[in-house]
């Protein structure tokens, strides 16, 4: 059904259209508050936070990217987790041996199946470019994740975050530098050519 | 660390823009300039392409659950919906009102503190300073349109209390065209007022007959004792407890006398009532006639109103 004939029912109240749209973009709307949230649960909880905003907002949308319009609403989301996170830090439940000692790395004895070892650089990359996007300020990240995770327009986009275009290629130009930044922290998973670099840089 | 020198921000952002292939022509000239000039620049938009590309193949996590509403869950967020704003609003509007009456207070009260203070009618001998005094005085004489004659009775009236048992401690007393009207309001407070009624009221009244008509009267006028018995506890305190009345600015050389007094201590409330008066008003209502209870309630509610609000925008 068209997108169009599906948003004009839901806004009239029919719940099966809506579903459908949210079924069109969770996947899209879950990734994003996965890589700003860095966390599974929450990134669910925001996404279903999202959903439920979203049915209660019907009303007020006004046409334009209903795609950008609900990952507006996602990024909104994320950013109250994220303040939430912050008045309340929670402390991972570390696990533990049998003699009460403290497992250090549990991600490093889980990535002793054969599997993940197979995919073992890709996988610590993705942990540093994580490490990286979450030391981002929230604007950046957003922008980023938006534009080069998800593969957004600028103008969706802009749309999103409600600013000019302009101002999301200054954010992303500002985002990729930072993120070039950090990522040298974790040269020995960057490919050679830009290991040497880094290195004769320092020298 | 990467080194920039040579590179400018709108190098970086042209070398971005590239990246997503949104530079205009102009733009496309431009960079490809500046690419020729440094190859910093060279560098840096090698490193940008991939971290783009690292940042593209991440891996998509699949969502745990599809997100989809169920008809339970639509119809409690349509609930929400409608109670959110409720709350809001009513505690928009509470706060707004208390605000408001609080606001009128402050007017009042200064409207109030700004006007001349003559609702206090009586004074306690202890508690009257003597500014207080000549300004009652003064505004009694400013006030009083014709003058009455009082009878000054002195520091020797014994036993002018109680009157004839009235609850509020007064008594009227009728001797030969003299009417004497008494208040006695508390243990050490005393006025009284004793009206001429004959033409020729400044004369001098013999102290004596004064004294025996008194005695006279208040022999007849005392109450039986099963009136005495529902008398108040106060009227038996007052008469017991003070054998000389003090009475509230009589000169004791004058004793006896008529003299010329404006105005008006029979108007004013026995002290007990202006206490209770003023007790109650302080305790249930304000300068502006709303009870006290109301505004903080007003407030509280705000309050409660306000935290449901946030607790419905909030929650999950």
């Amino acid at each position: 059904m068209e997108e169009n004939l599906l948003i004009e029912k839901a806004v009239q109240g029919d719940l099966d259209a809506f579903n459908q749209l949210v079924l069109t973009y969770q996947n899209v709307a879950f990734n994003l508050a996965y890589r700003i949230l860095a966390d599974e649960a929450g990134a669910a909880d925001a996404t279903q936070d999202a959903v439920i905003s979203m049915y209660r907002k019907l009303n007020s949308y006004r046409g334009g990217s209903f795609k950008a319009w609900f990952l507006r609403i996602v990024t909104n989301a994320c950013y109250d987790e994220l303040r939430k996170q912050k008045r309340r830090p929670t402390i991972p439940l570390e696990p533990v041996t049998d003699d009460d000692e403290l497992i250090e790395s549990p991600a490093w004895i889980a990535d002793k199946s054969p599997t993940l070892e197979e995919n073992l650089v890709n996988t610590q990359l993705e942990e540093a470019i994580q490490h990286c996007l979450n030391n981002l300020d929230n604007k950046f990240k957003a922008v980023i994740v938006m534009v080069d995770i998800s593969g957004q327009d600028y103008e969706t986009v802009a749309e999103v975050i409600q600013s000019p275009v302009g101002t999301v290629k200054s954010r992303l130009s500002r985002a990729r530098l930072k993120m070039q930044e950090c990522l040298q922290g974790f040269r020995e998973l960057l490919p050679d050519k830009f290991r040497l670099n880094s290195e004769d840089d320092d020298v | 660390m990467f080194s920039q020198q040579n590179v400018t921000a709108r190098d970086l952002e042209l070398l971005s823009s590239s990246l997503d292939h949104a530079l205009t022509p102009d733009e496309q000239i431009e960079f490809k300039k500046r690419l020729a000039e440094s190859s910093h620049l060279n560098t840096l938009l090698a490193e940008q392409r991939w971290l783009k590309s690292a940042l593209a193949d991440l891996p998509m996590r699949k969502v745990p659950h599809n997100f989809s509403l169920t008809r339970a869950e639509a119809q409690k967020a349509k609930r929400e919906k409608i109670l959110q704003p409720v709350f809001g609003w009513a505690s928009a509007i509470s706060a707004l009102m208390a605000v408001v009456i609080f606001g009128s207070q402050l007017i009042f009260q200064n409207v109030s503190l700004s006007t001349p203070v003559n609702t206090q009618m009586t004074y306690t001998m202890n508690d009257a300073p003597m500014d207080v005094m000549e300004n009652e005085e003064a505004g009694m004489k400013v006030m009083a349109a014709e003058p009455v004659s009082l009878l000054n009775w002195g520091y020797g009236a014994d036993g002018l209390g109680g009157g004839y048992g009235k609850g509020g401690g007064e008594g009227v007393f009728d001797s030969g065209g003299v009417n004497i009207n008494i208040f006695v309001n508390s243990d050490d407070f005393y006025t009284v007022e004793a009206v001429t009624e004959n033409a020729d009221s400044e004369y001098m009244i013999d102290e004596f007959l004064v004294d025996e008509s008194m005695e006279v009267l208040q022999a007849e006028l005392l109450p039986e004792p099963e009136l005495a018995s529902e008398a108040p506890a106060t009227t038996a305190l007052i008469t017991q407890d003070h054998e000389v009345p003090r009475i509230f600015g009589v000169d004791p050389e004058n004793a006896g006398t008529v003299i010329k007094m404006s105005p008006d201590s029979s108007a004013a409330l026995p002290e007990e009532q202006v206490e209770h008066q003023a007790r109650s008003g302080e305790e249930t209502s304000d300068k502006t006639g709303i009870p006290t209870h109301v505004t903080f309630g007003l407030l509280a509610a705000a309050l409660v109103f306000g935290a449901l609000w946030w607790y419905l925008k909030t929650r999950r």
